[in-house]
């Protein structure tokens, strides 16, 4: 930035030395042909030295320097400054007359007071990079807010979760254990039953066993009459037979007549009993069965369906308790999952606001590198190719500002205030 | 089906939409550039909503809004300009040309998503 010094410096220095150099030739003579004394040579020294100087002052070149074109007024006079720019270039890259030194020491201040109008731009770029740098590290804080949200959101939610399996399948283990418990029970009274059924039927078995067993005997019985009056009547006949001489036994005949009748009579009258009573037994373990038995088996299924009742409850109550609980918790930290996601797909949108502003910096870069090109060339003694004026940097930046945060931070980096509001981020037409 | 197009050139953008717009239940279609979106309607696409970036290589998003306000089936059609853009001239460009809305990026989605149901009240959500 400050190099024109020394080297205005040196172009000094050169000056006192040709200088002090002529004065010492100029007076060496004099006293080489005796005309003059020693002194007279420090003498014509200094003069030639002051002359030197005196020379040098006249002739400084008057190359007007491009004045700094105040904020906001740039449209108006960017043409006019670039001309006279562009002139004060082509002044001070042609030699004066005679005084080569001179026009390079314009040049030179030239790039200085160009360099010194940069300060602007890299006073906006230097806010404008600071505003990215805060945008990221904002848009990123952001982000690493939702990111902790859904952490927390999530872990509540598999904790909930979990404890929810663990009481599904304690409740599942208790349904299982009363349902099993249940179902022994239930076997249990069917195993008792069956046992019952089967000594009924032993019983009746028995009882039918016996009920044949008197009749083979009231066969045997009706037998025995049967012979008892065929008996009768064979001694009847031969009593008959006997005439008078049997009529003992005509009388014994006759009694043994009766009784087979009478014994006949009496197994008719057994059988009909033994019928009755076989029926009777019958129809008593009928009666006995489906009064008692009734009674106890719908007492008994009436337990047992009253005790599956009761698990069945028991089991839809604590389920609802934990659709009405657990997983409405579960529901609300799924929706609050879902809405810090959403809020993320909103926010990596920085990206694409942050693009466009290092875009407009990067073309901004590439007018600078011109810039300095032309300075290069300048001090160089080359003719700048296509010189670019340094307020032309900045204006060119400022014509590419598209966002809101732009306009405001050139504005603060130069201390100025916000030429319009910000208008709204929505607006419905 | 009720469709959203997206217009960018941004992958980002185009992403953040498809993640917001999706996860609120809405079928979305994307374009990179407006005369791919101009191409998608010509052939017969019917969005119920269009929204699209302003600064875009070739055709700009405005001028997508008056191209597609000359065809019948977009004519009607709700469209919102999502861009990065401050200028008030060219959001008055906008309205001028049928816009129906400007949205400023980057926009939380639970605005986007208010806007969308304000504008587009028939857009149905596979959700709902």
């Amino acid at each position: 930035m400050h190099t024109a010094a020394p080297a205005i410096l040196k172009i000094e220095m050169k000056t006192l030395l040709i200088s002090g150099g002529a004065g010492c030739v100029i007076g060496v003579l004099p006293l080489i042909l005796g005309a003059a004394q020693p002194v007279h040579l420090v003498i014509a020294a200094a003069s030639a030295v002051c002359g030197g100087l005196v020379t040098r002052a006249l002739q400084r070149p008057a190359v007007p320097l491009p004045s700094a074109v105040p904020l906001g007024h740039q449209s108006a006079t960017a043409a006019s400054d670039e001309a006279a720019w562009h002139a004060s270039q082509s002044a001070a890259s042609r030699p004066a007359e005679g005084a080569p030194d001179v026009a390079a020491q314009g040049v030179a201040r030239n790039v200085a007071q160009d360099l010194a109008d940069l300060e602007p731009f890299f006073s906006v770029t230097r806010e404008q990079l600071r505003s990215i740098v805060g945008q990221t590290e904002g848009a990123a804080s952001a982000i690493m807010a939702s990111l902790e949200a859904l952490s927390a959101a999530q872990n509540r939610s598999a904790v909930c979760i979990n404890d929810t399996r663990e009481r599904i399948v304690g409740v599942a283990e208790q349904s299982d254990t009363a349902l099993h418990t249940l179902a022994r029970s239930l076997g249990t009274y069917l195993d008792g039953r069956l046992r019952e059924t089967r000594a009924e039927r032993s019983a009746v078995d028995a009882a039918a066993a016996q009920m044949r067993g008197l009749d083979t005997l009231i066969v045997s019985l009706e037998k025995v009459g049967a012979s008892t009056r065929m008996l009768a009547l064979n001694a009847n006949i031969e009593a008959s037979r006997a005439g008078i001489h049997g009529a003992g036994f005509k009388v014994i005949a006759r009694e043994l007549q009766d009784l087979a009748q009478a014994s006949q009579t009496a197994m008719a009258e057994a059988r009909l009993q033994v019928t009755n009573v076989q029926r009777t037994i019958g129809q008593v373990l009928t009666i006995d069965h489906g009064a008692d038995g009734t009674r106890t088996e719908q007492e008994r299924l009436q337990a047992l369906m009253t005790e599956l009742d009761s698990i069945a409850q028991t089991t839809t109550e604590v389920l609802l308790g934990m659709v009405r609980n657990d997983f409405s918790e579960i529901a609300t930290l799924t929706g609050a999952v879902g809405n810090e996601v959403l809020s993320v797909f909103g926010q990596v949108q920085f990206q694409d606001v942050v693009r466009q502003q290092i875009e407009a910096i990067d073309e901004s870069n590439a007018m600078l590198e011109t810039c300095l090109d032309g300075f290069r060339q300048s001090l160089s003694g080359d003719e700048p190719e296509a010189p670019v004026r340094p307020a032309a940097i900045l204006e060119s930046a400022r014509s590419r500002y598209v966002t809101q945060i732009q306009h405001r931070v050139d504005a603060q980096a130069l201390g100025q205030a916000t030429a319009h509001a910000d208008a709204p981020d929505i607006e419905l037409f | 089906m009720h469709k959203v197009l997206i217009v960018d050139d941004s992958p980002t953008i185009l992403a953040s939409m498809v993640g917001i717009l999706g996860g609120a239940g809405y079928i979305t279609v994307k374009a990179m550039h407006a005369e791919d979106a101009l191409a998608q309607v010509q052939a017969g696409l019917r969005p119920a909503l269009v929204i699209t970036d302003y600064h875009m290589p070739g055709m700009h998003g405005v001028q997508l809004i008056q191209e597609l306000r000359k065809l019948t089936q977009t004519r009607f059609t709700p469209m919102l300009v999502l861009t990065t853009e401050s200028q008030q001239e060219k959001r008055d460009e906008a309205r001028k040309a049928g816009a129906t809305g400007w949205l400023v990026k980057p926009v939380q989605a639970d605005k986007l998503l208010q806007v969308v149901k304000q504008v587009a009240p028939s857009l149905q959500a596979i959700a709902a």
